[in-house]
C-alpha cells in the first residue's frame, strides 16, 4: 500500500514537473503587437506665396503591399496578390483629416487651427489599394496662411478603428527673390488647376527672366490645358531652346518631357489635316 | 506473475531513486588554486649604449593537489609534523613578450605570446607542524612552504625579433630566451634533506625531526651563499591558509630583473560548470525582447551546495535596439526581473550581478535581451564556506557568451551558420549577390545580423550577408517597379527609418565600416520639374552621394490634367519605367552613352552608341524617339514598333546591342539601314551597380 502511495506521489510529481515546464515555455512566447493598418500617407507641401494659400498633397498607398509585391517578384513567387480594400467615404478626406504642426526641435505636434479646403480628392466609397496605384488628395490652406519656416507639418487621418499618420515635412523658407517667388507661384497655380492665373504668372516670369525655360514651360502647360495648342507649341519650343546643359557636378536627364510635349502637340495639330 | 514483476520493478526503481537522494557524506578533497606571475625584465645593461627594455611575463594559473603526506616523528617516535608534497592537478599558463631595444645600428622589436596546459612547478612542499613540541618549529614553522620551477620547457613560446634600420633589415623567430624560472622559498627547496628540486619526500627519506633540523642548521649558511641571486631567499609561511608574497632580484650587470608574485589558496577541488546557451537562440529587442536560461551546477562533491552569483559583463550597449530603431544607449542584456530565489540584480560598469537567496547544487538564471544585436559574457560563481569558485564552460573558459558565439564576434553562431559566413568577421561587407563590379552594400555582417526596421517591423532572416540591400524611402508610393530587376534586396522604409542625413544604420557602433560615415538610403519623391521627367541630385553615384531621386509630377497623368478629368484616384503607372531608370542612376548606373541631343524643333535623334543604343531590354535606355542616323549618314524614322514589349524592362549585362541595335549592318524590315543605335558605349548596367562608398558617374 505504501509503495503504491510512493508511486502515486512520484507520478503526480512527474506530471506537475511536466505541467510547469510546459507553462514556462508558453510564458516565453510574448504576445505580438497587433499589426498596424497597412496603409500609408505621404505628405507633400508647397509653400504659399504672394496671397496664394499653401497646398498640402496627401498620397494614400500601401507600402506594405508594395514591399510584398516586390519581394514576390524577386523570389519569382506567383502568388495571388491580396489587394487591400478600405471603405472610404468622402468625409475621410475632409472631416477625418487633421493637420498637425510642431515648432521643430522635438516640440510636440499641435492641431493646426488653420482652415483648409479639399481642392481635389477621389470620391469613391471604397479604395482598393494595389501596387502602383496611389490615391491623391490636394488641400489648400487659407490664402493668408504661410506657415513658419522650420516648423514641421504632418497629417493624421482617422479611420474607422485606427489612426494613420503621415511623414512630417519641414516648412521651407519662402523665397525672397522675385524669380523664386514667381516660380513657386506657378507651381501653386498649376497644382490648383488655375490655368488663367498660371498663364499670367508665366508671362511675368518670362518678362522677368527671358532666358529661363521655366516661364515658357508653365506658359505652355497653361495654354495646353486651355486648349490653345498652337500657342502652347510655341511656348514649349522656346522652353527647349532656352534649356541649359547641366553644369559639372550635376546631373539631369535631357528634357525629354519637353520634347514629348512638342511632338504630341505637333501631332495633335496635324490630326485634323490628316482627316 | 506479470503484476508481481511490475511491483518488484517499481520497488527497485524507487529504491534506486531514494539512494540517489540520500547523498552520502563525501570526503571533500582540497586543492591549491591561485596565480603566480613571473615577470622577467631585460634591460640593455650598464656596459651597453642601447636603451629600452623587453618584458616577458607569464601568468601561471595554479591548480595543485596535496599528495604523499609523510609523517615526521621525533626521536621518541612522537608524530610532530607532516611533510606534504604538492603535485600538479591541471594548471595552465599564458605568456607574452613585448618591448624594444634601440642602439646605434637600429631598433630591435621583440614580440610573442603563448599559452598552454601543464605543470607550472617542478617541486613544491608544505610542512604542517602537529605538535607544540615539534623540534622543527624553529627552522620549519607550521605552514612553511616552498615551490619553484626551473625547467621552463612547457612554458616556452616563440618570440619574434624584428630588426629595424639594420642593414639589411631582417626578422626572425626564436624560442623565447627568457625561459621560465622561479623559486619561492628557495632556501627550503634546497635545504630539504630528503629531496631536491624535481624530487620530493620519499618513503625512504629521513623522517626524524631532529635529523632534519640538524641538516637544515648545518647547511643553511652554505646554501644561502651559493643561491642564485635572482631567487627568493625568504622563508615563506602560510598566512590565513594562503600562500602569498612577492620577491624580485636582478643579475647580469642588472640587465635582467626577475619579479615573482604569487597568491594561492587552499580550496575545495570543486568543479563547477556553466552551460553554454541554447544554440538556436538569438537576441531580440524592442517589443520582441527575448529571454534565455543559463544554468550552472556543481559537478562533483556530492552533497555540496553553495550560494550562486551570476555576473553579466562585457555587455554590449549599442545605441537603440536595432540599426535604425530606438535611441537609448544602455546595456543590451539584463537579468529578467522578479526571478525566484534571486535577489535584485545590481548594475555594474559593463553588466549586472545577481545572487541567489538560497544554497543549491545548481541554479538557472534568466537573461533578457533588449537589443537585436545584444551580446555579452556571463560567468557563474558558487560560494562554499566563504570562498567563491568559478564555473567553467565545456570550452574551459570561465564564462560563456550570450548568444552562443564561439568566435566572439558578437554575431550568434546560428545566424552565421545559416548564411555560411562563420569564418567572416563581424565587419565584413562582402555581399556578392547580385554580382557587380563592387561587392558589399555598405552594411557589415554584424549590422545585417542586428537588423533593421522596415515599414515598422523587424523581420528575422531579412538581411543576408550574401545579398546586397538597398533602402528607399518612397514618398511617391508607387514602389520601385522594374528596378527589382537589379536583383537588389530592396526595402521600402518609413521616413523615420533613416535619419535626417538619410543614414540607415544611424545606430551603428560595433563592427561597422570605418571607410564611410554610415550607409544612406535613397529618397524618392515627386516635384514639379521643368520639362524633364526625372532628376538625380546632385549627380549619378552611389546612394551615399545621391541626395534626391526626383520624379516629375507633371506629365500625361499630371495632377492638373487629372483635376479636370475625374475622381478615379491618380494612376501613375506610366512612371514606373521612369522610377526604375532614375533609381538606376542612384546606384551609380550611367546611360548607355552620352547624348548630344539637338533642340531641332521637335525631333529627337538617336545616334550610334548613345541613349538609345545597346540591349533594347535595358531600363537605362530611353523610350522611343523620332529619328535615328543610319550608317549612311541619313536620318530615318525611329522604328518604335520593332522595339517590342520587352523593351526597357530589365538591366543589361553587356554593351552589345540587341534587336534593332544588334550588330551587323543589314536592311531593316522597312528597308532602312540597321543597326539603329548599335552597341552601347557603356552598357553592362547590372555590373555597374555600386552601393557603398562615394563613387560617382559610373566610376
Amino acid at each position: 500500500m505504501k509503495q503504491k502511495n510512493i508511486l502515486a506521489v512520484f507520478l503526480v510529481s512527474l506530471i506537475t514537473i511536466g505541467f510547469f515546464s510546459c507553462k514556462k515555455k508558453e510564458s516565453t512566447t510574448e504576445s505580438r503587437v497587433e499589426e498596424p493598418l497597412p496603409v500609408d500617407i505621404a505628405l507633400r507641401y508647397v509653400q504659399g506665396v504672394d496671397g496664394l494659400g499653401s497646398l498640402a498633397i496627401l498620397r494614400i498607398f500601401s507600402r506594405k503591399l508594395l514591399q510584398q509585391d516586390m519581394d514576390n517578384v524577386i523570389k519569382k513567387i506567383d502568388k495571388d496578390r491580396q489587394n487591400i480594400s478600405l471603405l472610404w467615404p468622402e468625409k475621410n478626406w475632409s472631416e477625418n483629416v487633421v493637420f498637425l504642426l510642431s515648432a521643430g526641435n522635438d516640440s510636440e505636434f499641435q492641431k493646426l487651427e488653420t482652415k483648409f479646403r479639399v481642392l481635389y480628392a477621389p470620391d469613391q466609397e471604397e479604395l482598393i489599394f494595389e501596387p502602383g496605384l496611389v490615391f491623391e488628395a490636394v488641400y489648400e490652406f487659407e490664402t493668408s496662411e504661410v506657415l513658419q519656416p522650420g516648423s514641421l507639418l504632418m497629417t493624421e487621418m482617422r479611420l474607422t478603428d485606427s489612426t494613420v499618420q503621415s511623414n512630417d515635412v519641414e516648412i521651407p523658407v519662402s523665397p525672397s527673390d522675385k524669380e523664386g517667388r514667381i516660380l513657386l507661384k506657378m507651381k501653386l497655380l498649376l497644382l490648383s488647376g488655375k490655368d488663367k492665373e498660371l498663364q499670367a504668372a508665366a508671362e511675368e516670369a518670362i518678362s522677368e527672366n527671358p532666358n529661363d525655360p521655366s516661364g515658357y514651360w508653365y506658359k505652355g502647360l497653361a495654354l495646353e490645358n486651355t486648349g490653345e495648342n498652337r500657342a502652347a507649341l510655341a511656348a514649349f519650343t522656346l522652353a527647349l531652346e532656352k534649356y541649359p546643359k547641366p553644369s559639372k557636378g550635376e546631373f539631369s536627364e535631357p528634357p525629354m518631357l519637353l520634347v514629348e510635349k512638342i511632338r504630341d502637340i505637333t501631332q495633335r495639330l496635324k490630326e485634323p489635316e490628316q482627316k | 506473475m506479470k503484476k508481481k514483476s511490475a511491483k518488484i520493478f517499481v520497488i527497485l526503481f524507487l529504491i534506486l531513486l531514494m539512494l540517489n537522494f540520500l547523498e552520502t557524506e563525501e570526503d571533500f578533497p582540497f586543492v591549491w588554486k591561485g596565480t603566480i606571475i613571473v615577470r622577467q625584465k631585460k634591460l640593455p645593461g650598464d656596459a651597453s649604449p642601447a636603451s629600452g627594455e623587453v618584458i616577458t611575463e607569464w601568468t601561471l594559473n595554479v591548480n595543485w593537489k596535496e599528495t604523499r603526506k609523510n609523517d615526521i616523528k621525533d626521536k621518541d617516535g612522537n608524530l610532530v609534523g607532516q611533510l606534504v608534497k604538492l603535485e600538479d592537478n591541471g594548471s595552465s599558463w599564458s605568456g607574452e613578450t613585448s618591448g624594444r631595444f634601440v642602439n646605434a645600428s637600429g631598433e630591435e622589436v621583440h614580440s610573442g605570446s603563448g599559452q598552454g596546459l601543464g605543470p607550472v612547478m617542478s617541486a613544491g612542499w608544505l610542512y604542517y607542524s602537529l605538535s607544540e613540541k615539534d623540534p622543527l618549529s624553529s627552522v620549519l614553522p607550521n605552514g612553511s612552504y616552498a615551490f619553484g620551477s626551473g625547467s621552463g620547457q612547457t612554458q616556452k613560446f616563440g618570440e619574434t625579433i624584428e630588426f629595424i634600420d639594420y642593414d639589411p633589415p631582417s626578422s626572425y623567430t626564436m624560442n623565447s630566451s627568457a625561459s621560465l624560472g622561479y623559486y619561492v622559498s628557495t632556501f627550503y627547496v634546497f635545504l630539504m634533506p630528503f629531496g631536491h628540486i624535481g624530487g620530493g619526500p620519499t618513503v625512504d627519506g629521513p623522517k626524524s625531526a631532529e635529523v632534519i633540523k640538524m641538516t637544515i642548521e648545518n647547511s643553511e649558511r652554505l646554501v644561502l651563499q651559493s643561491l642564485p641571486i635572482q631567487w627568493d631567499r625568504e622563508k615563506n609561511i602560510l598566512q590565513d591558509k594562503r600562500m602569498s608574497g612577492r620577491f624580485s632580484g636582478s643579475w647580469g650587470n642588472n640587465s635582467l630583473v626577475n619579479e615573482v608574485e604569487w597568491d594561492i589558496g587552499k580550496v575545495y577541488d570543486l568543479q563547477g560548470t556553466i552551460e553554454k546557451p541554447d544554440q538556436s537562440w538569438r537576441p531580440k529587442g524592442g517589443d520582441e525582447k527575448d529571454k534565455i536560461d543559463i544554468s550552472a551546477k556543481i559537478q562533483n562533491l556530492k552533497g555540496m551546495k553553495g550560494k550562486w552569483k551570476f555576473t553579466l559583463f562585457d555587455v554590449s550597449s549599442e545605441r537603440g535596439y536595432a540599426m535604425n530603431k530606438g535611441d537609448v544607449t544602455d546595456l543590451d542584456l539584463q537579468f529578467a526581473e522578479g526571478q525566484q530565489d534571486f535577489s535584485e540584480p545590481k548594475k555594474t560598469r559593463d553588466g549586472w550581478i545577481i545572487e541567489s537567496t538560497k544554497t543549491t547544487r545548481e541554479m538557472t538564471v534568466e537573461v533578457e535581451s533588449l537589443d537585436y544585436g545584444a551580446w555579452g559574457k556571463i560567468k557563474a560563481e558558487v560560494n562554499v564556506e566563504g570562498t567563491w569558485y568559478e564555473c567553467t564552460s565545456i570550452d574551459g573558459d570561465n564564462y560563456v557568451t550570450i548568444p552562443y558565439d564561439d568566435d566572439g564576434d558578437h554575431i550568434a553562431d546560428m545566424w552565421e551558420e545559416h548564411f555560411g559566413v562563420k569564418d567572416e568577421s563581424e565587419n565584413a561587407d562582402d555581399d556578392a549577390q547580385p554580382e557587380s563590379k563592387q561587392d558589399g552594400d555598405g552594411f557589415t555582417n554584424y549590422e545585417e545580423y542586428r537588423g533593421f526596421y522596415v515599414n515598422g517591423a523587424w523581420t528575422e532572416w531579412e538581411f543576408s550577408p550574401e545579398k546586397k540591400d538597398l533602402f528607399i524611402y518612397d514618398e511617391i508610393g508607387m514602389g520601385v517597379a522594374n528596378f527589382t530587376e537589379t536583383q537588389l534586396k530592396i526595402h521600402l522604409i518609413d521616413k523615420e527609418e533613416y535619419n535626417s542625413h538619410r543614414v540607415v544604420n544611424f545606430n551603428r557602433g560595433h563592427g561597422t565600416l570605418t571607410s564611410q560615415n554610415g550607409q544612406k538610403g535613397l529618397y524618392l519623391h515627386q516635384e514639379e520639374l521643368t520639362g524633364i521627367e526625372g532628376q538625380i541630385r546632385p549627380i549619378v553615384g552611389t546612394p551615399n552621394v545621391v541626395e534626391e531621386v526626383v520624379i516629375t509630377s507633371i506629365g500625361p497623368e499630371s495632377i492638373s490634367a487629372y483635376l479636370k478629368r475625374g475622381p478615379d484616384g491618380v494612376f501613375l503607372r506610366e512612371y514606373t519605367w521612369l522610377i526604375a531608370h532614375e533609381l538606376g542612376h542612384a546606384v551609380n548606373i550611367m546611360h548607355h552613352g552620352d547624348e548630344t541631343w539637338e533642340a531641332d524643333r521637335n525631333y529627337k535623334k538617336a545616334r550610334r552608341g548613345g541613349l538609345w543604343s545597346g540591349d533594347i531590354t535595358c531600363i537605362m535606355r530611353y523610350d522611343a524617339t523620332d529619328l535615328y542616323r543610319g550608317v549612311d549618314g541619313q536620318f530615318y524614322p525611329y522604328p518604335e514598333d520593332e522595339e517590342g514589349a520587352s523593351s526597357r524592362t530589365t538591366f543589361c549585362i553587356s554593351p552589345t546591342g540587341t534587336g534593332i541595335n544588334a550588330p551587323g549592318e543589314r536592311p531593316g524590315p522597312n528597308g532602312h539601314p540597321y543597326p539603329v543605335a548599335a552597341d552601347a558605349e557603356r552598357g553592362n548596367c547590372k555590373n555597374s551597380i555600386t552601393l557603398k562608398g562615394y563613387k560617382t558617374e559610373g566610376k
